[in-house]
């Protein structure tokens, strides 16, 4: 089965990027710091920082729970066949 | 390549981050979350903190408490070790940051960043057994001998020995006192009482240092931190309140007049009660009332 074109992955493609308040803070603050690779968080306000790092960490948790949930997922046959009930 | 060269590779880099959302969100993890990163999640999730205090490793110990209950905190070390502060100076941040956001005294630890000790839990508790703590609170040890206890000299020293009538009659005033909690002069004589008798129901408050240290202390989960914090700023209230009532029977005769008479009331209702069974039953079987003390000062200040 070619992935590329199953509906599944037509399906996850067309999500759109999650777009977190860190991903925006990290935008801002390249810009204005060129040079950094990673920005500082001097410049943040705290509260803020305190929000981007609770909403890091539960996206990177959720990442982590859905990989492993994958895992462990048994195969499911995508065609089912049985005969003897006429069933297809 | 020199520094203008360089700069343009970084801002070009910069620009293509920026533009492509899977490395901007990779990167907005690493830069606020590399622990992620940088360990195994399952490790992450399930090394020992005292794995961490047997190698020595205090920083990992303080990242690690950090990420797990304060990521706002978590985010600022990682932010000041990237600035170059050092791993002590680091340790230290989440060590003070901690304390000024919840109160745990992070100090009371023998050794710095033991975070594998659990929380550590500030103890009030009254030590009538050492005379040392009774000559240095000379005001609760004059509220425990109105209540009705004794002192009694032991091995050369002195202790206040409390009879269980006592802790009876400091619970029918504590009963009382709680109808008009919303007052605050009649809840901090309940404090003051509670505190000499180690039963405000607050554990900081009531236990010593010692019996605190019988119990299991709370580990570095989130709700449990929670929990730790929500003791130590109820003892903390709890401790002001109780020093205000202690002064108030110490310097308002007045009020001290109106206690002793309390306690004799109280005196013959657990006589009362004790006959009938009854003392640890309804609080209005106590039927003992209290007057409203803002109008006793006024007519104190009025005779002045």
């Amino acid at each position: 089965m070619d992935l590329i074109q199953s509906p599944l992955f037509k399906a996850l493609s067309a999500v759109k990027p999650l777009e977190l308040e860190g991903s925006e803070a990290f935008k801002r603050a390249l810009r204005s710091q060129s040079s950094e690779f990673f920005p500082s968080l001097q410049d943040i306000d705290k509260q803020q920082v305190i929000r981007m790092a609770i909403e890091v960490k539960d996206y990177t948790t959720r990442c982590w729970q859905g990989t492993k949930r994958l895992q462990d997922l048994n195969p499911i046959p995508a065609q089912v066949y049985i005969p003897e009930f006429g069933i297809l | 390549m020199n520094v203008e060269d360089y700069l343009n590779v970084i801002s070009n880099l910069n620009r293509a981050v920026i533009n492509d959302a899977t490395a901007l969100l990779a990167l907005t993890v690493a830069w606020l979350d590399p622990l992620t990163v940088l360990e195994d999640s399952d490790e992450l999730g399930e090394t020992d903190l005292a794995d961490f205090y047997y190698s020595g490793d205090d920083i990992g110990a303080a990242l690690r408490v950090a990420r797990d209950c304060f990521p706002g905190i978590y985010a600022e070390a990682i932010g000041k070790i990237r600035d170059g502060l050092g791993y002590q100076q680091v340790s230290d941040f989440i060590s003070s940051e901690i304390t000024d956001r919840t109160g745990i005294p992070m100090d009371q630890y023998d050794e710095p960043a033991a975070y594998a000790y659990g929380i550590p839990i500030p103890f009030y508790g009254a030590e009538w057994t050492e005379s040392n703590f009774i000559e240095d609170h000379s005001e609760l040890t004059a509220l425990a001998l109105l209540l009705g206890a004794t002192r009694q000299e032991t091995y050369g020293s002195d202790q206040i020995e409390f009879s269980s009538k006592t802790y009876q009659i400091a619970h029918i005033l504590q009963a009382s006192l709680w109808e008009h909690y919303d007052n605050s002069l009649h809840r901090s004589l309940m404090w003051a009482i509670g505190y000499a008798t180690s039963s405000t129901g607050n554990s900081s408050v009531d236990f010593t240092y010692e019996e605190g240290c019988e119990f299991q202390p709370l580990s570095w989960m989130p709700d449990e931190v929670d929990f730790a914090t929500a003791i130590i700023r109820e003892a903390e209230q709890i401790m002001t309140e109780s020093h205000q009532g202690l002064l108030l029977i110490q310097n308002d005769p007045c009020i001290r007049q109106i206690l002793i008479d309390k306690i004799k009331e109280a005196n013959v209702i657990v006589d009362r009660l004790q006959k009938k069974d009854l003392l640890y039953g309804v609080k209005s079987e106590f039927k003992l009332n209290w007057p409203e003390f803002i109008e006793v000062h006024k007519d104190v200040d009025h005779e002045e």
